[in-house]
C-alpha cells in the first residue's frame, strides 16, 4: 500500500518531469557549458575550452555595459509611465458612468496587436519624412522634431511607444484591483470627513499596494525582455544608444555567429532578470501579508 | 450636540427604467441625545435614510438638518456625524490605534492631543491592550469595539449606526446591546440605529421609528408601539411570538354586537360596537397577543372552543398552538398549566386586550378614532 503510494505520484509526474528537463533542463545546461568555450559557427573549428574568457571580455566590454544600461534605462522609464498612464485611468473608469464598458474595450486594443506590427506602425508614424506626427508639430508649431536621430530622443520615442502598447496591461491589472477592493473603507474614511485626495492617499493606495508592486513587477520584467520594439523601430541605433541587452545577445550570436560570447551574455542576462524578480516578488509578497 | 430632522425625504433609485422607491416622504424629528432606532424588515429603507443622513446616498426630494443647518449639499466632513458600519468597515492597512485615530489625524489635529484622545476612546472601551494591532488579528468583538471607537473619538453631533451587532454570536450581542446603552447615554449623543431585529430596538431604544417599504408606520417609544401599534404591519412586526390575527364582519344583533370570523362569533361591548360602525367600518381584522390569550379547560361566557395543535414548553413558560378552523392561534401560558396536544380548550379574548385594525386601511381604530377628535 505504502509503496504503492509513493510510486503513483512519481509515475503521474514523470511525463511533465521529462517534458521540463527536455526543454528547460538540458538546453541550459547546454548553454552553461558553451559559454566556457569559444566557437564560432562560421569557423570550422570545434569547441576549444578558454574557462571564464568569455565573461572577464564581458566584464571589460563597454559596449556589454552599455546595453545593460538600455535596458534598465528602458525597463524602469517604459514601466513607471505605463503604470502612472494606467493606474490614472483606472482610477478615473472605476466609477460607473454611461459608455464605460465601450471606452475599456477601446483601451484594450493597443494591446491586442502584434508587437511586430506595433514597432512598424510608429515607426511609419514618427519617420521624418514620411511621418504623420513629425508633419503634425511642423505644421502645428514650425519645429522639426527627428524622434530617432539622437540617442536621448531615440530612447524616449521608444519608451513613448512601448508605454502605447503597454498602458492596457497595467490600466487592467489595476482596474482589477480596484474594483476588488472592499467598498466600504472607502465610505467609512468618506463619513470620517477625509477628502479626495486623503482617500486617496491614506486608503486607496495602501490597498492597493499589493496589487500595484505584482503589476509593476511583471511589467518591468517583460521590459527587461524587450526585442521585438527594438529591432522593428531602432536597430539599436542610432549608434548603440538604444541596443539592449537582449538585441546585443541577438547581434553577438545570430549575425556575427560568436556563440561562446552570446552564451555567456545570456547567462549573466537571467542572473539580472532572477535578481529583480527576487527583489521584487518578495516586496511584493511582503506587502501583500502585512 | 444636536437634533436631526427629516423633512419629505424621498429617495428614488432608477436604473435601466426601473425606478425602486427605496424612502418614500418621510418626516421624522430626533431629540437631541436621544436613542431612536430604526426598524423594519429588510428592504425597507432604514438603511438608505442612514445613508442619506450621513452623505453617503444624494436624497432625491426632501431635506435633512443637522441641528439647525440644511446639510443635504454638505461633504460628510462638515455635517459631523460618524457612522458605524455592518461589517465595521476598518481599515484593514492601520493598527488599531491609526484606525481610532483616523478622523482626528485628516483633521490635522496635534499629535499629542490624537495620542490622547485615542487612549482615552480606548480606555472606555477597554482595547488599550489592542492598540498596536491589526483588524485582521481581532475577534469580532473587539472590532467592533474599534469601529465604535473611531466613531466616538472626535465626539460627532450625531452617531449613525448600521446594524452594528448583527455580525456578532448571540451571546456577545446580548452584551454589546446593553453597552451600548450604557455609552450612549454616558456620551449623550444623538444616536439614530438602524437594525430589523425588534427585540434589539425595543431593549436599546429611547423611541423607535417602524419603517416598511419606504415609508414610516409609527414613531414612538417601545411602550407605546407594544400597547398601542396604529397599524397592522406594527402590530405584527414587533412582539414575540407575533400577535395573532383574525378577519371579522361587524354584526348587530338584537341583543349586541358583534365580531364574526368564519369559525367564531365573539360578543363585543356596546361601546366598541357603536365606536366601529360609526367609524364606518364593516369589517375588522382583530388582534391579541399570545401573552394575552386566556386558555380555560371549560366552556365560559364569550369563550372560543379549539383544539390544542403543538405544545412547545420553553421552562419559564409553554407556548400553545391552537387549531381554530384555517388559522393557528397561538398563546403563552405559564408552564404549570399542563395541556396536550389534541385537548380540547376554550380561548377567551380580553376586550380591553384586543386590538381592532380596519380592514380596508390597516389602520388601528383607536388612531381612527383619535384622528376623527381632532
Amino acid at each position: 500500500m505504502t509503496v504503492q503510494r509513493r510510486k503513483y505520484p512519481i509515475l503521474f509526474l514523470l511525463p511533465s518531469l521529462i517534458f521540463m528537463i527536455v526543454v528547460g533542463l538540458l538546453p541550459f545546461f547546454y548553454v552553461l557549458a558553451l559559454s566556457f568555450h569559444r566557437y564560432r559557427l562560421t569557423w570550422a573549428k570545434p569547441w576549444s575550452f578558454i574557462g571564464l574568457d568569455n565573461y572577464r571580455y564581458l566584464m571589460n566590454w563597454p559596449r556589454f555595459w552599455n546595453s545593460v544600461w538600455n535596458t534598465i534605462v528602458f525597463a524602469v522609464g517604459s514601466t513607471t509611465l505605463e503604470f502612472l498612464v494606467g493606474f490614472a485611468l483606472a482610477l478615473f473608469l472605476a466609477r460607473p458612468f454611461r459608455g464605460r464598458g465601450i471606452l475599456r474595450a477601446l483601451l484594450v486594443i493597443p494591446l491586442l496587436i502584434p508587437p511586430v506590427s506595433v514597432g512598424l506602425m510608429w515607426r511609419f508614424i514618427l519617420h521624418p519624412l514620411i511621418g504623420f506626427v513629425p508633419w503634425m508639430i511642423k505644421s502645428v508649431t514650425g519645429i522639426t522634431v527627428s524622434f530617432f536621430q539622437t540617442g536621448e530622443m531615440a530612447m524616449l520615442s521608444l519608451i513613448l511607444i512601448d508605454t502605447w502598447e503597454w498602458f492596457p496591461f497595467m490600466f487592467l491589472v489595476l482596474l482589477a484591483g480596484l474594483e476588488s477592493l472592499p467598498r466600504e473603507p472607502f465610505e467609512a474614511a468618506y463619513v470620517d470627513g477625509a477628502s479626495r485626495w486623503q482617500i486617496f492617499w491614506h486608503i486607496t493606495l495602501p490597498l492597493m499596494r499589493p496589487v500595484i508592486a505584482v503589476a509593476y513587477l511583471l511589467k518591468f520584467l517583460i521590459s527587461l525582455k524587450v526585442y521585438d520594439l527594438i529591432y522593428t523601430v531602432t536597430t539599436g541605433g542610432p549608434g548603440t544608444s538604444t541596443e539592449t541587452l537582449s538585441y546585443l545577445i541577438y547581434r553577438e550570436t545570430f549575425a556575427y555567429f560568436w556563440m561562446g560570447k552570446g552564451a555567456a551574455m545570456a547567462l549573466v542576462y537571467e542572473y539580472m532578470i532572477i535578481l529583480f524578480a527576487v527583489i521584487f516578488v518578495r516586496y511584493a509578497l511582503m506587502g501583500a501579508r502585512r | 450636540m444636536a437634533d436631526v430632522k427629516l423633512v419629505n425625504l424621498t429617495k428614488i433609485f432608477e436604473s435601466r427604467g426601473e425606478r425602486v422607491v427605496a424612502v418614500d416622504h418621510i418626516n421624522l424629528y430626533v431629540k437631541d441625545r436621544e436613542f431612536l432606532v430604526l426598524l423594519g424588515p429588510s428592504g425597507c429603507g432604514k438603511t438608505t435614510t442612514l445613508r442619506m443622513i450621513a452623505g453617503l446616498e444624494v436624497p432625491t426630494e426632501g431635506e435633512i438638518y443637522i441641528g439647525d443647518k440644511l446639510v443635504n449639499d454638505l461633504h460628510p466632513k462638515d455635517r459631523d456625524v460618524s457612522m458605524v458600519f455592518q461589517n465595521y468597515a476598518l481599515y484593514p492597512h492601520l493598527t488599531v490605534f491609526d484606525n481610532i485615530a483616523f478622523p482626528l489625524k485628516i483633521r490635522k489635529y496635534p499629535k499629542e492631543e490624537i495620542r490622547r484622545r485615542v487612549e482615552e476612546v480606548a480606555e472606555l472601551l477597554r482595547i488599550k491592550h489592542l492598540l498596536g494591532r491589526k483588524p485582521k488579528e481581532l475577534s469580532g468583538g473587539e472590532q467592533q469595539r474599534v469601529a465604535l471607537g473611531r466613531a466616538i473619538v472626535r465626539r460627532p453631533k450625531v452617531f449613525l449606526m448600521d446594524e452594528p451587532l448583527s455580525n456578532l454570536d448571540a451571546k456577545l450581542r446580548i452584551l454589546m446591546r446593553a453597552e451600548l446603552k450604557k455609552l450612549q447615554k454616558e456620551l449623550g449623543v444623538t444616536t439614530i440605529y438602524v437594525t430589523h431585529d425588534q427585540v434589539e430596538a425595543m431593549t436599546m431604544a429611547d423611541r423607535i421609528a417602524v419603517m416598511n417599504e419606504g415609508r414610516l408606520m409609527q414613531v414612538g417609544t417601545p411602550q407605546e408601539l407594544f400597547n398601542r401599534p396604529a397599524n397592522i404591519f406594527v402590530a405584527g412586526f414587533i412582539g414575540a411570538p407575533p400577535m395573532n390575527f383574525f378577519e371579522c364582519e361587524v354584526k348587530e344583533y338584537e341583543d349586541g354586537y358583534y365580531f364574526e370570523s368564519e369559525v367564531f362569533k365573539y360578543r363585543i361591548s356596546e361601546a366598541l360596537g357603536k365606536l366601529v360602525s360609526r367609524l364606518g367600518i364593516s369589517r375588522v381584522i382583530m388582534g391579541i397577543r399570545p401573552h394575552d390569550v386566556k386558555v380555560s379547560r371549560g366552556p365560559i361566557e364569550n369563550s372560543i372552543k379549539a383544539e390544542t395543535y403543538v405544545v412547545e414548553p420553553l421552562g419559564t413558560e409553554t407556548i400553545l398552538d391552537f387549531k381554530l378552523g384555517a388559522n393557528i392561534v397561538k398563546a403563552v401560558v405559564p408552564p404549570t398549566m399542563r395541556i396536550e396536544p389534541g385537548e380540547e380548550v376554550w380561548l377567551v379574548f380580553e376586550e380591553d386586550r384586543l386590538h381592532i385594525f380596519d380592514k380596508k386601511t390597516g389602520k388601528s381604530i383607536y388612531v381612527l378614532a383619535g384622528s376623527e377628535e381632532h
